[in-house]
Protein backbone atom coordinates (compact mmCIF):
# COMPACT_ATOMS: atom_id res chain seq x y z
CA UNK A 1 0.00 0.00 0.00
CA UNK A 2 1.52 3.33 -0.97
CA UNK A 3 1.84 6.08 1.56
CA UNK A 4 -0.80 8.16 -0.22
CA UNK A 5 -3.24 5.26 -0.11
CA UNK A 6 -2.54 4.71 3.59
CA UNK A 7 -3.10 8.40 4.16
CA UNK A 8 -6.47 8.18 2.45
CA UNK A 9 -7.57 5.00 4.18
CA UNK A 10 -8.24 6.55 7.59
CA UNK A 11 -10.52 9.13 5.94
CA UNK A 12 -12.38 6.54 3.89
CA UNK A 13 -12.92 4.45 7.01
CA UNK A 14 -14.20 7.49 8.82
CA UNK A 15 -16.56 8.49 6.01
CA UNK A 16 -17.84 4.94 5.65
CA UNK A 17 -19.06 4.92 9.24
CA UNK A 18 -22.68 3.89 9.18
CA UNK A 19 -24.73 6.95 10.15
CA UNK A 20 -27.18 6.74 13.03
CA UNK A 21 -30.49 5.18 12.02
CA UNK A 22 -33.31 7.71 11.85
CA UNK A 23 -36.46 6.41 13.54
CA UNK A 24 -39.60 6.27 11.46
CA UNK A 25 -41.64 8.16 14.12
CA UNK A 26 -44.69 8.71 11.96
CA UNK A 27 -42.85 9.29 8.70
CA UNK A 28 -44.36 6.28 6.92
CA UNK A 29 -47.85 7.17 8.14
CA UNK A 30 -47.43 10.75 6.87
CA UNK A 31 -46.29 9.55 3.43
CA UNK A 32 -49.16 7.08 3.11
CA UNK A 33 -51.70 9.67 4.26
CA UNK A 34 -50.48 12.10 1.60
CA UNK A 35 -50.60 9.40 -1.07
CA UNK A 36 -54.19 8.46 -0.12
CA UNK A 37 -55.23 12.10 -0.10
CA UNK A 38 -53.70 12.70 -3.53
CA UNK A 39 -55.28 9.56 -5.00
CA UNK A 40 -58.66 10.65 -3.66
CA UNK A 41 -58.16 14.14 -5.04
CA UNK A 42 -57.38 12.75 -8.49
CA UNK A 43 -60.42 10.47 -8.35
CA UNK A 44 -62.64 13.39 -7.34
CA UNK A 45 -61.31 15.59 -10.11
CA UNK A 46 -61.98 12.84 -12.66
CA UNK A 47 -65.53 12.34 -11.37
CA UNK A 48 -66.13 16.08 -11.46
CA UNK A 49 -64.90 16.32 -15.03
CA UNK A 50 -67.20 13.41 -15.93
CA UNK A 51 -70.19 15.05 -14.30
CA UNK A 52 -69.51 18.40 -15.94
CA UNK A 53 -69.19 16.68 -19.31
CA UNK A 54 -72.44 14.78 -18.70
CA UNK A 55 -74.28 17.97 -17.72
CA UNK A 56 -73.03 19.84 -20.78
CA UNK A 57 -74.00 16.95 -23.00
CA UNK A 58 -77.52 16.84 -21.57
CA UNK A 59 -77.97 20.60 -21.90
CA UNK A 60 -76.63 21.02 -25.37
CA UNK A 61 -77.28 17.73 -27.11
CA UNK A 62 -79.19 18.51 -30.25
CA UNK A 63 -82.74 17.38 -29.91
CA UNK A 64 -82.95 16.23 -33.49
CA UNK A 65 -80.03 13.78 -32.99
CA UNK A 66 -81.88 12.13 -30.14
CA UNK A 67 -84.95 11.98 -32.25
CA UNK A 68 -83.07 9.79 -34.72
CA UNK A 69 -82.52 7.16 -32.02
CA UNK A 70 -84.34 3.95 -32.82
CA UNK A 71 -86.11 4.08 -29.47
CA UNK A 72 -88.69 6.75 -29.85
CA UNK A 73 -89.51 6.97 -26.16
CA UNK A 74 -85.90 7.64 -25.21
CA UNK A 75 -85.74 10.37 -27.80
CA UNK A 76 -88.87 11.96 -26.43
CA UNK A 77 -87.70 11.94 -22.84
CA UNK A 78 -84.58 13.93 -23.70
CA UNK A 79 -86.06 16.40 -26.12
CA UNK A 80 -86.07 19.95 -24.90
CA UNK A 81 -89.42 20.56 -26.36
CA UNK A 82 -91.12 23.35 -24.33
CA UNK A 83 -94.34 21.49 -24.73
CA UNK A 84 -92.93 18.50 -22.95
CA UNK A 85 -92.76 19.37 -19.23
CA UNK A 86 -91.53 15.95 -18.17
CA UNK A 87 -88.33 16.15 -20.25
CA UNK A 88 -87.47 19.60 -18.87
CA UNK A 89 -87.96 18.43 -15.30
CA UNK A 90 -85.70 15.43 -15.86
CA UNK A 91 -82.94 17.57 -17.38
CA UNK A 92 -83.21 20.18 -14.62
CA UNK A 93 -83.16 17.56 -11.89
CA UNK A 94 -80.17 15.83 -13.44
CA UNK A 95 -78.31 19.11 -13.74
CA UNK A 96 -79.15 20.13 -10.19
CA UNK A 97 -77.92 16.80 -8.84
CA UNK A 98 -74.80 17.03 -10.98
CA UNK A 99 -74.02 20.49 -9.62
CA UNK A 100 -74.65 19.35 -6.06
CA UNK A 101 -72.44 16.34 -6.71
CA UNK A 102 -69.65 18.48 -8.11
CA UNK A 103 -69.91 20.84 -5.13
CA UNK A 104 -69.71 17.97 -2.69
CA UNK A 105 -66.81 16.34 -4.52
CA UNK A 106 -64.81 19.57 -4.51
CA UNK A 107 -65.50 20.16 -0.83
CA UNK A 108 -64.17 16.63 -0.19
CA UNK A 109 -61.09 17.30 -2.28
CA UNK A 110 -60.13 20.43 -0.33
CA UNK B 1 -38.76 -11.09 4.16
CA UNK B 2 -39.94 -9.82 0.79
CA UNK B 3 -37.36 -8.17 -1.46
CA UNK B 4 -37.75 -4.62 -2.78
CA UNK B 5 -38.59 -6.01 -6.24
CA UNK B 6 -41.40 -8.19 -4.84
CA UNK B 7 -42.87 -5.27 -2.92
CA UNK B 8 -42.63 -3.01 -5.97
CA UNK B 9 -44.40 -5.64 -8.07
CA UNK B 10 -47.23 -5.75 -5.53
CA UNK B 11 -47.60 -1.97 -5.56
CA UNK B 12 -47.70 -1.86 -9.36
CA UNK B 13 -50.05 -4.84 -9.72
CA UNK B 14 -52.63 -3.94 -7.09
CA UNK B 15 -51.84 -0.44 -5.83
CA UNK B 16 -50.94 -2.05 -2.52
CA UNK B 17 -50.34 0.78 -0.05
CA UNK B 18 -49.21 -1.66 2.62
CA UNK B 19 -46.40 -2.92 0.39
CA UNK B 20 -45.37 0.65 -0.40
CA UNK B 21 -45.45 1.40 3.33
CA UNK B 22 -42.93 -1.37 3.87
CA UNK B 23 -40.67 0.11 1.20
CA UNK B 24 -40.93 3.49 2.92
CA UNK B 25 -40.14 1.95 6.29
CA UNK B 26 -37.14 0.10 4.86
CA UNK B 27 -35.56 3.08 3.09
CA UNK B 28 -36.79 6.13 4.99
CA UNK B 29 -33.68 6.41 7.14
CA UNK B 30 -31.22 6.50 4.22
CA UNK B 31 -33.37 8.88 2.15
CA UNK B 32 -33.87 11.20 5.11
CA UNK B 33 -30.14 11.05 5.89
CA UNK B 34 -29.34 12.05 2.32
CA UNK B 35 -31.82 14.92 2.57
CA UNK B 36 -30.26 16.03 5.84
CA UNK B 37 -26.91 16.18 4.08
CA UNK B 38 -28.34 18.00 1.04
CA UNK B 39 -30.07 20.58 3.22
CA UNK B 40 -27.08 20.93 5.57
CA UNK B 41 -28.94 19.50 8.54
CA UNK B 42 -32.30 21.27 8.22
CA UNK B 43 -34.54 18.64 9.88
CA UNK B 44 -38.00 20.01 9.05
CA UNK B 45 -37.16 20.83 5.46
CA UNK B 46 -35.46 17.51 4.87
CA UNK B 47 -38.46 15.63 6.28
CA UNK B 48 -40.88 17.48 3.99
CA UNK B 49 -38.69 16.91 0.97
CA UNK B 50 -38.10 13.27 1.86
CA UNK B 51 -41.89 12.80 1.93
CA UNK B 52 -42.11 14.42 -1.51
CA UNK B 53 -39.42 12.01 -2.72
CA UNK B 54 -41.46 8.97 -1.67
CA UNK B 55 -44.67 10.38 -3.14
CA UNK B 56 -42.91 11.00 -6.45
CA UNK B 57 -41.42 7.50 -6.27
CA UNK B 58 -44.89 6.05 -5.71
CA UNK B 59 -46.22 7.82 -8.80
CA UNK B 60 -43.26 6.80 -10.95
CA UNK B 61 -42.87 3.29 -9.58
CA UNK B 62 -43.92 1.63 -12.82
CA UNK B 63 -40.93 3.29 -14.53
CA UNK B 64 -38.48 1.53 -12.18
CA UNK B 65 -36.76 -1.00 -14.44
CA UNK B 66 -34.76 -2.80 -11.77
CA UNK B 67 -31.47 -2.25 -13.60
CA UNK B 68 -29.96 -0.54 -10.55
CA UNK B 69 -30.79 -0.74 -6.87
CA UNK B 70 -34.06 0.68 -5.54
CA UNK B 71 -32.27 2.98 -3.05
CA UNK B 72 -30.14 4.28 -5.95
CA UNK B 73 -33.32 5.06 -7.87
CA UNK B 74 -34.76 6.82 -4.80
CA UNK B 75 -31.58 8.86 -4.39
CA UNK B 76 -31.83 9.95 -8.02
CA UNK B 77 -35.38 11.19 -7.43
CA UNK B 78 -34.26 12.93 -4.23
CA UNK B 79 -31.32 14.64 -5.92
CA UNK B 80 -33.46 15.82 -8.86
CA UNK B 81 -36.08 17.01 -6.38
CA UNK B 82 -33.43 18.97 -4.58
CA UNK B 83 -32.21 20.66 -7.75
CA UNK B 84 -35.81 21.52 -8.66
CA UNK B 85 -36.40 22.86 -5.16
CA UNK B 86 -33.28 25.03 -5.43
CA UNK B 87 -34.47 26.48 -8.73
CA UNK B 88 -37.88 27.38 -7.32
CA UNK B 89 -37.25 28.41 -3.74
CA UNK B 90 -35.37 31.49 -2.65
CA UNK B 91 -34.64 29.94 0.74
CA UNK B 92 -32.63 27.25 -1.01
CA UNK B 93 -29.98 29.78 -2.03
CA UNK B 94 -28.23 29.37 1.28
CA UNK B 95 -28.03 25.61 0.77
CA UNK B 96 -26.26 26.02 -2.53
CA UNK B 97 -23.80 28.62 -1.39
CA UNK B 98 -20.27 27.41 -1.57
CA UNK B 99 -17.91 27.58 1.33
CA UNK B 100 -16.70 31.06 0.47
CA UNK B 101 -16.77 32.31 4.01
CA UNK B 102 -14.96 29.32 5.41
CA UNK B 103 -11.22 29.00 5.28
CA UNK B 104 -10.01 25.98 3.35
CA UNK B 105 -8.19 24.48 6.31
CA UNK B 106 -10.94 25.26 8.80
CA UNK B 107 -11.27 22.30 11.16
CA UNK B 108 -14.53 21.21 12.73
CA UNK B 109 -13.53 18.21 14.74
CA UNK B 110 -13.88 17.91 18.44
CA UNK B 111 -12.43 14.43 18.38
CA UNK B 112 -15.26 13.17 20.60
CA UNK B 113 -18.14 12.17 18.32
CA UNK B 114 -16.99 11.03 14.89
CA UNK B 115 -20.47 11.02 13.33
CA UNK B 116 -21.18 14.54 14.49
CA UNK B 117 -17.84 15.79 13.21
CA UNK B 118 -18.42 14.12 9.83
CA UNK B 119 -21.80 15.84 9.50
CA UNK B 120 -20.27 19.21 10.37
CA UNK B 121 -17.36 18.73 7.98
CA UNK B 122 -19.61 17.60 5.14
CA UNK B 123 -21.85 20.63 5.63
CA UNK B 124 -18.86 22.79 4.74
CA UNK B 125 -18.43 21.19 1.32
CA UNK B 126 -20.24 22.42 -1.76
CA UNK B 127 -23.33 20.55 -2.96
CA UNK B 128 -21.64 18.37 -5.59
CA UNK B 129 -18.79 17.30 -3.35
CA UNK B 130 -21.15 16.68 -0.44
CA UNK B 131 -23.49 14.55 -2.54
CA UNK B 132 -20.74 12.58 -4.31
CA UNK B 133 -18.94 11.80 -1.04
CA UNK B 134 -22.18 10.80 0.69
CA UNK B 135 -23.26 8.48 -2.10
CA UNK B 136 -19.80 6.93 -2.49
CA UNK B 137 -18.84 6.38 1.12
CA UNK B 138 -21.97 6.47 3.26
CA UNK B 139 -24.05 4.42 0.81
CA UNK B 140 -21.20 2.51 -0.84
CA UNK B 141 -22.21 3.36 -4.40
CA UNK B 142 -19.74 3.00 -7.25
CA UNK B 143 -18.58 6.04 -9.21
CA UNK B 144 -20.71 5.00 -12.19
CA UNK B 145 -23.82 4.68 -9.99
CA UNK B 146 -23.14 8.12 -8.52
CA UNK B 147 -22.68 9.50 -12.03
CA UNK B 148 -26.11 8.10 -13.00
CA UNK B 149 -27.71 9.45 -9.84
CA UNK B 150 -26.28 12.93 -10.25
CA UNK B 151 -26.55 12.83 -14.02
CA UNK B 152 -22.96 13.96 -14.55
CA UNK B 153 -19.94 12.30 -16.24
CA UNK B 154 -18.01 9.75 -14.22
CA UNK B 155 -14.83 11.85 -14.45
CA UNK B 156 -16.64 14.76 -12.83
CA UNK B 157 -17.77 12.48 -10.00
CA UNK B 158 -14.18 11.41 -9.43
CA UNK B 159 -12.95 14.98 -9.27
CA UNK B 160 -15.74 15.98 -6.85
CA UNK B 161 -14.80 13.04 -4.64
CA UNK B 162 -11.09 13.83 -4.76
CA UNK B 163 -11.58 17.52 -4.02
CA UNK B 164 -14.09 16.76 -1.28
CA UNK B 165 -11.74 14.26 0.34
CA UNK B 166 -8.84 16.71 0.29
CA UNK B 167 -10.95 19.25 2.16
CA UNK B 168 -12.32 16.69 4.57
CA UNK B 169 -8.85 15.31 5.33
CA UNK B 170 -7.82 18.75 6.56
CA UNK B 171 -11.00 19.34 8.49
CA UNK B 172 -11.09 15.96 10.16
CA UNK B 173 -7.38 15.54 10.77
CA UNK B 174 -7.91 15.06 14.50
CA UNK B 175 -9.38 11.66 13.68
CA UNK B 176 -6.32 10.42 11.83
CA UNK B 177 -4.97 7.37 13.57
CA UNK B 178 -7.82 7.20 16.06
CA UNK B 179 -9.87 4.05 16.56
CA UNK B 180 -13.50 4.78 15.89
CA UNK B 181 -16.20 2.91 17.73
Amino acid sequence: MTETRANEQWLENLLSLEPDHIDDSGFKAAVLARISHQSRKREIILWSIGLVAASITIFFIPTNILNYLPYEDVGKVFTLDPASNSSEIIVMLFSAFSLLGIGWLFSEAL
Amino acid sequence: METDIELIARVIASDDHKAFGRLVQRHQSSVRRLWLRLTRGNGDLSNDLAQDTFIKAYRKLSSFRGSGSFPGWLFRIAYNNFLEFCRKEARAKKLLEAEQSIAYDHTVETGIDARLDIEKALALLNLNERTAITLCYTYGMSHSEVARTMDIPIGTVKSHVTRGKEKLAKRLKAWKGKTIA
